[in-house]
């Protein structure tokens, strides 16, 4: 316990000094040839979309260790994690229309990979929501819910290259020049650092929560 | 000459469609320009600046991920709270919710 106490401001300080030099790194960067400056809102729109994308993981998985074992960790790890999801998700749907206002002339199309993603980041809204409202034994429904969310990752990173979009595919990133991918890469460890820590903090807000729970039926008995 | 017949034929068929196919199309002459628009009356996209957006996305993401943890900040002081309150009424022997 005391060592997650320490790593948790250990990481947050980690975060904070590679979001600090991040700017100067994403600054110095070349312009992208035809997008130009907008193309700038890459280096944490991505790294916001890998993060959603493994917390939507860590919640799918979270989420069938419950439904096979009835573990309360597995659950805490599995809402903490849905919550990120939603989190990590929404900067993506708001950082994209920006980024696609100036690079496609609109704000929104519906093309494949900006459909899942907003489906993917539904589904977790449904789970937080089934948590919040359906009341007793929503615990399982929305485990389920969780591993259908995870089940749906591969289809919204794979849309790209398997659909018609207007959406840069998987292959953009891996013919970045090393001046436009260390600043990507960068932010990307910012990101995780910051996912880790705050899934932590998290997770110990749920443990708190459920010893309220027991201390209540404690004093109900 | 029946050979003869059947090649003239083969000629025929086999050079009208081509030719026929390439018969101009009845052209219309192109609209001529009665103005010219000026850049600031062109499509926004073309004109809309990208600094703001970028600053709008940058600011996005800071409020978003602060506004996050403030309100981690904020459920575990009060589940906390609530928990020295429940384990004090506890101590005390004393019950009711």
């Amino acid at each position: 316990m005391q060592n997650r106490s320490i790593l948790v401001p250990v990481l947050l300080c980690a975060a904070a000094v590679m979001f600090f030099r991040a700017p100067f790194m994403i600054d110095a960067a070349p312009y992208e040839s035809t997008m130009g400056l907008i193309q700038r809102i890459f280096y944490f729109h991505v790294p916001s979309a890998m993060v959603m994308f493994l917390s939507a993981l860590v919640c799918g998985v979270a989420s069938a260790v419950y439904l096979a074992k009835r573990s309360p960790h597995a659950d805490a790890v599995a809402v903490s994690a849905a919550e990120m999801v939603v989190v990590f998700g929404l900067i993506v749907l708001v950082t994209g229309p920006l980024w696609a206002r100036k690079a496609w002339g609109v704000w929104w199309q519906w093309d494949a990979r900006l459909t899942s993603a907003l489906v993917l980041w539904l589904i977790f809204v449904s789970y937080l929501l089934l948590r919040r409202f359906a009341g007793a034994g929503s615990e399982m429904v929305a485990a389920a819910v969780g591993v259908f969310g995870m089940a749906n990752v591969p289809f919204v990173y794979w849309s790209v290259n398997v659909w018609r979009t207007i959406h840069p595919n998987t292959n953009v990133v891996a013919s970045l020049i090393p001046e436009m991918r260390v600043p990507l890469y960068w932010g990307t460890a910012a990101f995780l650092l910051l996912y880790i820590a705050l899934l932590l903090t998290r997770m110990r807000l749920e443990a708190s929560r459920m010893q309220l729970e027991a201390a209540y039926a404690e004093i109900e008995d | 000459m029946k050979s003869f017949g059947f090649c003239v034929l083969l000629f025929v068929a086999g050079i009208t469609p081509p030719m026929l196919a390439q018969q101009p199309a009845a052209s219309q002459p192109p609209t001529p320009t009665n103005e010219f628009v000026p850049l600031s009356e062109a499509a926004p996209r073309e004109v809309l600046p990208a600094t703001p957006l970028v600053f709008y996305a940058y600011g996005f993401v800071w409020v978003a991920l602060l506004g996050y943890v403030f309100t981690i900040w904020r459920r575990m002081a009060r589940v906390e709270r609530d928990l020295a309150d429940v384990q004090r009424r506890l101590k005390d022997g004393g019950g009711g919710r």
